[in-house]
């Protein structure tokens, strides 16, 4: 090998760089099974732009419940805002029961299919999927992909080859190349939102800030009837239309449904509470076939399943969009699932 | 084709493996295809223009050497550099010079209509002209022998690793490199890739993210910034375009090192200089040392009297301020760097006069003093560099100057937070590298020090490395 003057210990470079390696691997392996690095998740991340980590550190809190039933609330951000989790807490916990909000952005059947090991390994004795119509119907976009790789599952693979075209897969390429990352350097999996909690601690620690505690939900408005009819005049309604996404999540959706009733876990599915001009919006159709779907899988797999029928009416001025509830709305779901849990949780 | 992007890492690895295993006729072959690649993933279009200026140059350079008229020696000399020049100012600077007339004329009540060509400019063009032109300059001053080979000058010519955006390497010093084998080896491997890590970190950790602090300060319509805000924007871009432009050619240099080539060091710790000479021996040393060579010293250097060494001086800053980019700004901040120079040239024997500290503890600090009050003397000038318009650096230069109160302490403490955050690293490494007098001594250091430098950088790129492949600075110049 020809002699460097200039470098005075290359060969010791494998060294150094394999031990950063090992170094960097171990470090990240050991962290992330930390109680210290989770509650610094919990505490310093912010809704909704770190969904995907408050999610995860959540779920790490449940492991640390052991002496009351477990409740997950999940879905998407319709379960993150249409319940009011500190009620929930102070009913249920009269039942011995503890309450963890896990919805997030998007929440179709894909990422709960791939979440399905994670819910179950916490040991969650009910599960309450508030499932949305809006999300069968719209076409996976560039931002759904971008955070598959927070709740990435590499059993999703053979479902998304089947449904997804072979140009799907090529725009979001980097998405999955994002998500293989992320099981081999889980910090990468959220590392924007790691980035941002590390600012806000030393925004606390350096600057002295105020660091209020996070929102459970971030909607909490009241919006005029007027709103709701310009809303959707303006809107495009071709964006919730039958797609290979629809065909993907009801192939996924009862698979994901077994799973968690053949591990003895108690399912609830509510079809989440929508405008009453919602319907205009996503198509009578749609809805009709979507709560058909939903009773369908019902009884065929034997979870519980709460139509829109079974639910309270909820009045426009309860809504802050077509799809979310505002405190009063949020009120009164977190009033009926209380309700309908006492009456039914055993 | 990015260095920071996917699409370059697996162009870089086929044509890497490809290239060990081939002979040396072939590397050359297969690094011509690779460059014309590389080069036509912008716009294939322009591929043309650069074999245009690869023949035009090769022909020159044979005929330069050939004749023994001086006559004709020059003819083809003025041949090579005009029809360079005519390039670069077609693409570069005719928008510029048309607008510059028509408002010049407007001044005289002369309304002129110029038709506009609205053509984008060839990335890597003011590079590779330079690059050429060094060439012709060189055999025409005997100082090179032309090669005849002319797949092997065009390897020289569109060089991947430093085409579009330097350095300017001279053909002394790249086309021996070219024409002779190159041996590959683990101890060249290594080191190369210690210098894209590097220059990757310093792209993707520090400069992308200091854009985010740096662009909404300069952004159009907001005029509205005090001057403690102005200063950190100005200190952040201090480090943005330094990590931008050095770490650019530290990927070049590495990935040039890796396939056996020796690329030029192009910064050397500029922000440690303690005067506009030194600064300029410490910064963009590929172009400096080029304005050096076939400029100032053409222009006649410092041989004759004051006034036309000052007269030198700021032609040579002003052609390479214009060089950076066809505005008025890029002309005044080389006005600036030529009044540096020249300030400094003329002071310097009133400087050297001045007694030398005695104490030990100020022996220590005088140095460091030095090195920061020069450093807002470039600070300065980068805001003429960065800003929008000349309006806009003046605007700001009062602010800093006396507008000093800032409306918003949470947003400015916020501001120097993340500036020292994406900073700390840089400026301890440079500080080690400067006491050490060595670029290359974190590749040196005890390997288990060197292991925790990797894994802090490892953890500072996975969580904050900009992944979007932002485009580097210096690819509009």
């Amino acid at each position: 090998m020809e002699k460097n003057s200039s470098i005075s210990s290359s060969r010791k470079l494998p060294i150094a760089f394999i031990s950063s390696i090992i170094l960097f691997m171990v470090t990240q392996a050991v962290l992330v099974r930390t109680d210290a690095f989770w509650n610094f998740c919990y505490r310093y991340s912010r809704l909704p732009e770190d969904n995907g980590l408050r999610l995860a550190s959540t779920l790490w809190k449940t492991a640390r419940e052991e002496s009351k039933r477990k409740l997950f609330l999940i879905g998407s951000s319709q379960t993150r805002e249409d319940f009011d989790i500190d009620y929930l807490n102070t009913e249920l916990g009269k039942t011995n029961i503890v309450v963890y909000n896990l919805g997030v952005y998007g929440g179709t059947p894909v990422e709960m299919f791939m979440l399905k090991d994670a819910f179950l390994k916490r040991k969650p004795d009910i599960i309450v999927y508030v499932s949305f119509v809006g999300r069968f119907y719209k076409a996976y976009d560039e931002e759904d992909f971008r955070k598959i790789k927070h709740y990435f599952h590499p059993s999703i693979i053979p479902y998304f080859m089947k449904h997804l075209s072979m140009k799907t897969f090529y725009a979001n390429r980097g998405a999955f190349v994002d998500s293989f990352l992320g099981m081999m350097i889980p910090i990468s999996k959220y590392r924007e939102s790691t980035g941002r909690c590390l600012f806000l601690a030393l925004r606390r620690h350096l600057l002295g800030e105020q660091i209020e505690e996070s929102r459970k939900f971030i909607y909490d408005e009241n919006k005029p009837e007027s709103y709701f009819t310009e809303m959707l005049a303006t809107v495009d309604k071709t964006r919730f239309s039958r797609t290979e996404h629809t065909e993907l999540c009801e192939e996924l959706f009862p698979i994901f449904a077994e799973y968690i009733v053949s591990a003895g876990v108690k399912l609830i599915v509510i079809n989440g509470p929508s405008h009453p001009l919602a319907r205009e919006l996503f198509g009578p159709e749609a809805y009709s076939a979507y709560d058909a779907f939903l009773a369908q899988k019902a009884r065929e797999i034997g979870f519980e399943y709460l139509s829109e029928d079974k639910l309270p009416a909820f009045p426009s001025e309860d809504f802050i969009d077509f799809a979310h509830l505002n405190s009063k709305g949020r009120a009164r779901m977190s009033g009926f699932l209380r309700n309908y849990l006492v009456q039914n949780a055993d | 084709m990015l260095f920071n992007t996917l699409q370059f890492a697996v162009f870089f690895l086929i044509v890497y493996c490809l290239y060990l295993v081939l002979g040396h006729r072939w590397r050359n072959r297969l690094l011509l295809v690779g460059s014309y690649i590389f080069y036509g993933a912008w716009d294939w279009r322009f591929l043309f223009l650069i074999i245009a200026s690869t023949l035009l140059d090769y022909i020159c350079g044979i005929k330069i050497h050939t004749s023994n008229e001086t006559k004709k020696r020059k003819l083809f000399l003025f041949l090579s550099v005009s029809i360079n020049m005519s390039l670069l100012g077609f693409f570069k600077y005719f928008g510029f010079f048309a607008v510059s007339l028509q408002r010049l004329l407007g001044v005289f009540g002369v309304a002129v209509q110029p038709h506009f060509l609205n053509i984008i400019l060839p990335i890597g063009i003011s590079f590779y002209t330079f690059q050429t032109m060094s060439y012709t300059i060189d055999i025409y001053r005997r100082e090179l022998a032309p090669t005849r080979k002319l797949l092997d000058f065009a390897v020289f010519v569109a060089f991947f690793p430093q085409l579009v955006a330097g350095p300017i390497e001279r053909a002394k010093h790249l086309l021996p490199q070219v024409l002779s084998p190159r041996k590959v080896t683990l101890s060249k491997f290594y080191e190369g890739a210690y210098l894209v890590f590097w220059g990757l970190f310093m792209k993707v950790f520090i400069a992308d993210n200091l854009a985010k602090i740096v662009d909404p300060v300069f952004a159009i319509g907001s005029s509205n910034y005090s001057g403690p805000v102005v200063l950190v924007a100005l200190y952040a871009f201090a480090f943005q375009i330094f990590c931008d432009f050095a770490g650019y050619s530290s990927i070049a240099r590495g990935v040039g090192r890796m396939m056996g080539f020796d690329i030029m060091v192009n910064f050397n710790l500029p922000y440690f200089a303690t005067n506009p000479r030194e600064f300029w021996q410490r910064w963009h040393i590929s172009l400096s040392t080029w304005l050096k060579d076939y400029l100032y010293i053409s222009l006649g250097g410092n041989r004759k009297s004051k006034f036309n060494t000052c007269r030198n001086l700021t032609l040579t800053m002003v052609l390479g301020g214009l060089w950076h980019g066809a505005a008025w700004k890029f002309v005044a901040w080389g006005v600036y760097q030529g009044m540096l120079l020249i300030g400094h040239r003329l002071a310097k024997p009133l400087l050297d006069r001045f007694p030398s500290p005695r104490s030990i503890v100020a022996k220590k600090i005088w140095p460091i003093l030095k090195i920061l009050i020069f450093f807002h003397f470039v600070c300065i000038g980068w805001l003429l560099f960065r800003a929008e318009s000349l309006s806009q650096a003046f605007f700001m230069l009062k602010s800093i100057f006396f507008n000093f109160v800032s409306g918003d302490d949470a947003g400015l403490k916020l501001m120097v937070l993340k500036t020292v955050f994406f900073t700390w690293l840089l400026i301890l490494v440079q500080i080690y590298q400067y006491r050490k007098n060595d670029l290359m001594i974190m590749f040196k250091v005890h390997p288990a020090i060197r292991a925790v430098f990797y894994v802090i950088c490892y953890y500072l790129i996975i969580i904050y490395g900009v992944s979007g492949g932002e485009e580097f600075i210096y690819f509009q110049f």
